[in-house]
């Protein structure tokens, strides 16, 4: 009997030993799915808040949630270009990307596309401790430029002069061997031009570094229209000379701060470039107006024109559109950059408009100077006129 | 609303967004290939003459997955019209990307010859008008845009003009010797890829009023053909009536 009842209170205890642990492992599932849809609306909000902080920045961010699949992006990803079909096929570069990293775990890429100009993206990769993937996207076109810019100026440097430099070794070596008084009176003379080549070259760079570096202590207030009509007519007689007619119009009397000979260099550099990339019989035409503060002069030619991927490049240093053309017309490959040095330290700004086969058309902006010349300038002028 | 038929409106609007997506990868094509065209650069016409077997594939494998929403899914009204449509639209991207692979090929061709500056100016700018054309295509396509594939036409008239006065200036700088015979023809065979380019960009934007309104271009050609035989014949065509 005792047995029979201790057996009955072992399967009552049992059973709500059961019960109770039912009611608990229920209990604890809720607890437990609460806690999961708590974490998922707190990942959610951090996530969201976490995208809306980085659309400050100017690198995209594409993140992929492991849990829900879900992905996010920050403004600069969703539009990288501004342009609807470019950013089409940055999304689809993207999407790549995610699935190679979800295969490799790690993946970079440089991602080339056409927006008006060709630009460049570079593509990271990553998949985090949590399995969730992370990509970065960044506009480099800026950075690979500058980058290009710097080994072609060193490259460019060290060719420009090293052909001079290896025309005057061999023609010195064949001197010294010459009898002949017309053969060594020849090559004496081909050294002269070699030289001559050389040092303009350098004195190029001298004029560059100096304006990189120089100050503007000795600014004056500077008559442009009097500049303008000075470089025009100085450069009237190579003009006629290929058969082009050159002209200035509206050359009043505007004043800008800055240093004369410099802003004279300025524009005869302009003006032969336009003279030396048109035919003969068209029009070479510079152009003053004046617009709010500014003075814009236009330098217009009808010639052979720029390509446009040129045009960004053409104010480097040393860089030369047609490699051939250039060194049988004599420039140093420095003149362009000169210009904008120049115009940039006048406050000034430079820019191109051009079409291949229809002519170039440059415009430079520089700031007009409101007050009246100095006293002691007009006394000169006076004593000109 | 529940979505009933949540598959099938997945896998259209999948097929949408591939469209989509070809458009994009020809339209930055064509600046690619007018550089390549201008610059002579010989890697780039390789790689974009590979990289066409890609597009061809792709837009294959569209269609494929239109017909089997056909067979599949038996669409009706604006679903029907935008599949039908799709498989057409393929074709037309299809054949253009072929336009810019022959582009390519000509730059091979007349790779180390000079080309005139006025030609390449004109070069330049028929390929940014079939570009602007194909952007502005895509852009009506994927806002369901009647009005703005309607506008796609009188874009593409100035192409047209611009083929016109190329074709001229082959001819006024091929008298004045500046240009060779050779690359003269192989020049007019380029501007006619650009003009038909802009041709297809039009087939895409009637396909997008068709998917959005209903409207067929060919309608007036057929109702005049159907007036032409009832006053001949005094019957009349048993051809469904256009809207």
């Amino acid at each position: 009997m005792q047995f029979f009842f201790f057996i009955l209170g072992a399967c009552i205890s049992a059973l709500i030993a059961f019960f109770i642990s039912r009611r608990s492992k229920n209990e604890i599932q809720t607890v437990l799915s609460q806690d999961t849809s708590l974490e998922k609306i707190v990942t959610e909000d951090s996530t969201s808040q976490l995208m809306d902080i980085l659309d400050v920045f100017a690198i995209g961010v594409l993140f992929v949630d492991s849990k829900n699949n879900r992905r996010s992006k920050n403004k600069a990803a969703s539009s990288m270009t501004g342009v609807r079909y470019v950013d089409i096929l940055v999304d689809q570069a993207l999407d790549e990307m995610v699935a190679h990293v979800q295969q490799l775990g790690l993946g970079n890429r440089v991602f080339e596309a056409v927006a008006g100009t060709t630009r460049f993206f570079r593509i990271h990769g990553e998949k985090l401790s949590s399995q969730s993937i992370i990509v970065t996207i960044e506009d480099v076109t800026e950075k690979l430029r500058i980058e290009t810019v710097q080994t072609d100026f060193v490259a460019n440097l060290s060719h420009e002069l090293k052909t001079p430099i290896g025309a005057i070794a061999a023609l010195a070596d064949s001197l010294t061997g010459e009898t002949e008084t017309e053969v060594v009176w020849r090559l004496a003379e081909r050294i002269v031009t070699e030289s001559h080549r050389m040092s303009r070259i350098v004195d190029d760079l001298l004029d560059l570094s100096r304006l990189e570096f120089g100050g503007t202590e000795d600014w004056t207030n500077i008559n442009l229209g009097h500049v303008l009509v000075e470089v025009v007519s100085t450069h009237q007689h190579s003009a006629k000379r290929q058969g082009l007619n050159l002209s200035l119009t509206n050359a009043g009397d505007f004043f800008v701060q800055g240093e004369r000979s410099q802003l004279v260099s300025a524009f005869s550099n302009l003006i032969e470039n336009a003279i030396k990339y048109s035919e003969s019989g068209s029009d070479v035409s510079v152009e003053s107006l004046v617009l709010g503060n500014k003075i814009v002069i236009n330098v217009i030619d009808h010639g052979i024109g720029i390509a446009e991927h040129d045009q960004k490049r053409i104010f480097e240093r040393f860089y030369r559109v047609d490699k051939a053309r250039s060194r049988v017309t004599g420039g140093t490959g420095l003149g362009l950059s000169i210009v904008r040095h120049i115009v940039l330290e006048h406050g000034g700004s430079i820019e191109v408009v051009s079409e291949e086969g229809m002519g170039s058309t440059f415009t430079i902006r520089l700031p007009q100077v409101s007050v009246k010349p100095a006293p002691d300038l007009v006394d000169d002028l006076g004593a000109l006129t | 609303m529940v979505e009933i038929r949540k598959n099938f409106h997945n896998d259209l609007e999948n097929a949408r967004a591939e469209v989509i997506r070809l458009g994009a990868t020809l339209t930055e094509a064509i600046p690619r290939a007018t550089a390549i065209l201008l610059s002579g650069d010989l890697e780039g016409a390789d790689y974009l003459v590979q990289a066409d077997d890609e597009f061809d594939g792709r837009a294959s494998m569209l269609e494929a997955s239109c017909f089997e929403i056909l067979a599949l899914q038996s669409p009706v009204a604006a679903d029907l019209r935008q599949t039908v449509s799709i498989i057409k639209i393929a074709g037309e991207l299809e054949r253009s990307a072929d336009l810019v692979v022959n582009i390519c090929k000509a730059a091979r061709r007349i790779y180390g010859h000079d080309i005139d500056p006025i030609l390449r100016g004109v070069i330049s700018k028929m390929s940014e008008q079939a570009q602007n054309l194909f952007a502005a295509t895509m852009e009506a396509f994927e806002e369901n845009d009647a009005a703005k594939a309607a506008a796609i036409d009188d874009m593409d008239s100035y192409l047209d003009s611009l083929h016109r006065q190329f074709i001229q200036q082959i001819f006024e700088s091929h008298s004045n010797l500046k240009i060779d015979l050779q690359v003269a023809v192989q020049l007019a065979v380029v501007a006619r890829f650009y003009e038909r380019i802009g041709d297809h960009a039009v087939n895409v934007s009637e396909k997008t009023r068709f998917i959005v309104t209903g409207w067929v271009r060919e309608r007036d050609g057929i109702n005049r053909y159907k007036a032409r035989v009832e006053d001949e014949t005094g019957e009349t065509l048993r051809i469904s009536e256009q809207n």
